[in-house]
């Protein structure tokens, strides 16, 4: 290896006659019974803590909705949404698990990569969310509210409307790039930075 | 369990190992968060990290690694602003107010100045490497090999001389 000039800065030497900067930390007396992972993970718990109680909470709406309403096909696009907003919320559970017993004692690599991995699969749930619950709620909601305007106790009636049924279909596709677009959008103000940081970091880590 | 006196992985054990280290940690923290603020902040977060993870630490790695794998970890998930790339512009990174840095520390701020110039991960890998760890060591703390290690600190060795020459 070739010898490096003499007028190159020394930076072993620099590094070490460099002060530590004076901290002004003591021990603490006690710790707190529930240590959870970095800021960064604390507030991905927190949204998905927020998302287990909005999707229970929608969850008891459709339920209210399911006992009171007389129409099958309202039973069934609610169950349906009923089936959906419970597998959100289990959904949710592992996710929930791995990032609070995640590992802080991992080398950079693994650690980032495994947190980069669930912020995507965090963000892939959310797509199918957005392609799935949304249609289904517009479908649902739409012959929800035609029932009650049309002051019948069955959808059945709806079904045989050609020009309503096509409306619907209409409502419900027109619903998916709003849905997808609230997706992205709540995608890039929770997570967006955190992934951007830790895809920098693993490309910076080569 | 939460410790709070002297049992394996309580307070004290997670104090001592921390201030046996407290000369690279403190460097860490200032390389990654500038303001003394911040800085204090991130040290007790690492505190709060190595004591909850220390009941589990096997031994496997160096308890120096292990820690250093925790500092890395908590400072990389610390700074919550939206992550810009190093300018090639000096950053605010001076020395605090009221200490005029003589020839020595002089050397070691213009060191700091270039160190923070670097993108993140690079910064960790050569403050490792100027405090004498071993490519080997190096590449346990951040999860790359140890031909990666050379070769990248190699480059930002060369990066660091070019700045310092031309600030």
């Amino acid at each position: 290896m070739a010898q490096e000039p003499v007028s190159e800065f020394d930076l072993e030497a620099a590094w070490k006659s460099a002060e530590a900067p004076r901290l002004t930390t003591e021990q603490p007396s006690a710790a707190p019974t529930t240590v959870l992972p970095t800021p960064l993970v604390r507030d991905a718990l927190r949204r998905q803590y927020a998302g287990v109680i909005i999707s229970a909470a929608i969850t008891l709406g459709y339920l209210y909705v399911l006992a009171i309403t007389p129409s099958w096909i309202l039973r069934g696009g609610i169950g349906v949404l009923v089936l959906f907003n419970v597998a959100v919320m289990l959904r949710m559970i592992p996710l929930i698990r791995r990032m609070r017993s995640l590992r802080m004692d991992q080398p950079l690599r693994q650690f980032a990569e495994g947190l980069l991995a669930d912020f995507k699969d965090w963000h892939r749930f959310q797509n199918y969310w957005a392609g799935v619950a949304f249609p289904v709620a517009a479908m649902t909601g739409f012959f929800l509210g035609g029932t009650i305007g049309a002051q019948e106790p069955d959808a059945s009636l709806l079904l045989q409307k050609p020009k309503l049924l096509l409306t619907a279909l209409g409502v419900t596709l027109g619903m998916i790039p709003p849905a997808f677009w609230l997706t992205r959008w709540m995608w890039k103000h929770s997570y967006q930075k955190d992934v951007n940081r830790l895809e920098a970091w693993l490309q910076d880590l080569g | 369990m939460a410790g709070t006196g002297t049992e394996p992985g309580g307070l004290t054990d997670a104090w001592s190992l921390m201030q046996s280290h407290r000369g690279l940690l403190n460097k860490l923290v200032r390389l990654y968060c500038p303001r003394t603020e911040d800085a204090d902040d991130a040290w007790q977060e690492i505190f709060l990290q190595v004591h909850h993870a220390l009941p589990a630490y096997r031994g496997d790695a160096q308890a120096s690694t292990w820690l250093y794998r925790v500092a890395l970890n908590t400072l990389l998930t610390m700074q919550r602003k939206a992550y810009r790339r190093p300018s090639t512009a000096p950053q605010e990174a001076g020395p605090e107010p009221g200490h005029e840095p003589e020839a020595r520390q002089d050397a070691a701020e213009r060191l700091h100045r270039a160190m923070v110039r670097l993108p993140e991960a690079d910064r960790a890998l050569i403050a490792l490497h100027l405090e004498g760890f071993r490519a080997e060591e190096i590449s346990e703390t951040l999860g790359i090999t140890a031909n990666h290690v050379n070769v990248k600190v190699h480059r930002i060795k060369k990066q660091l001389q070019q700045w310092l020459k031309n600030p």
